[in-house]
């Protein structure tokens, strides 16, 4: 993979990161490229657009603390509600949830799991 | 891996919560308070077919289409949640699914034409820890919708599921080879 001119094997850095003792995750909003964008042209009746937000899970292995170091090497982008939003709904309560569900698997895989729970708090991180 | 066998002492979860595990009664117990607020994970839909056992007291407070977080409004089909990750029952099973090497993944969707099982959804992604043990399943993501958005969540989070639980050292199965997806 590559990313703004930096090469780097998301898988080995996913698994390093999860295989650290104490893993950071960081659910975090933002705008949608595509904001507002009808979905499919072909089809406006539908008047599917793609929706003004969408959530991303990053991990880490240390503690971010601002959000320009939500990107690699500080941290690694592990999934987002960008890649699978075509529909207009609001995916929040899903990437909640998943968040969730990731720390939860995380714990009982023996590591120490801490959670951004501030997705909705601008000043923060 | 070292850390597989070992019993995990406790949790806690991004609500805040403490679950400590309890070596006599092979359980997790809480003696917080449960949240008045905070991101719900239970099923707090109360259409869907969760046995009155396994909800939460918090989800038995909350009324059909509120959240105990208004931030958090599960209105539409979808749900990304453990049911229920405020039940010491389902953190046990999910303890007990991660301390073995084989985790046995099973995405379970019909066709349109199909209709699930009474009292079923017609999609839903489990995790569980034997072979064909799906009535011992966690539910990691349901809907109650089959539409290719439902589909393209479900196989999103699975994806994500595998990939954590594969670089922990662990296998994966997804769908077994004879796996059918009526679960017969």
């Amino acid at each position: 993979m590559k990313l703004d001119g930096i090469q780097f094997d998301q898988i080995k850095e996913v698994s390093n990161v999860i295989n650290s003792p104490i893993i950071y995750i960081y659910l975090k909003e933002f705008v949608h490229p595509n904001a507002g964008v009808l979905i499919n042209k072909r089809n406006k009746a539908s008047n599917a657009v793609f929706p003004d937000d969408y959530y991303a899970i990053f991990i880490s292995s240390e503690k971010i603390t601002s959000k320009k170091q939500l990107v690699f090497p500080h941290s690694i982008k592990l999934w987002s509600t960008m890649e699978m939003a075509n529909s207009n709904g609001n995916e929040k309560n899903i990437a909640a949830d998943t968040t969730a569900m990731v720390a939860t698997i995380l714990t009982f895989l023996g590591n120490e799991v801490f959670v951004n729970n501030d997705l909705f708090s601008p000043s923060s991180c | 891996m070292e850390d597989k066998n070992k019993q995990v002492g406790s949790i806690i979860t991004s609500t805040g919560m403490k679950f400590n595990y309890d070596k006599n009664k092979d359980n997790y117990f809480t003696n917080e308070p449960m949240p008045a607020s905070g991101v719900v994970w239970v099923a707090n839909d109360n259409n869907f077919p969760v046995p009155p056992t396994t909800l939460s007291p918090v989800s038995r407070r909350i009324q059909p289409g509120q959240s105990a977080n208004p931030l958090f409004s599960h209105k539409n089909q979808d749900s990304g949640s453990f049911f229920s990750l405020m039940d010491p029952k389902i953190l046990k099973k999910i303890s007990d699914i991660m301390q073995q090497d084989t985790v046995y993944i099973r995405a379970n969707t019909i066709s349109e034409n199909e209709s699930p099982p009474a009292g079923d959804v017609p999609l839903k992604v489990q995790i569980h820890q034997y072979p064909h043990d799906w009535d011992n399943s966690v539910l990691i993501f349901m809907s109650k919708s089959y539409s290719v958005e439902s589909i393209m969540k479900a196989n999103s989070i699975s994806e994500l599921i595998c990939v954590i639980i594969t670089m922990s050292g662990r296998n994966i199965v997804f769908n077994e080879k004879d796996y059918h997806p009526n679960g017969e």
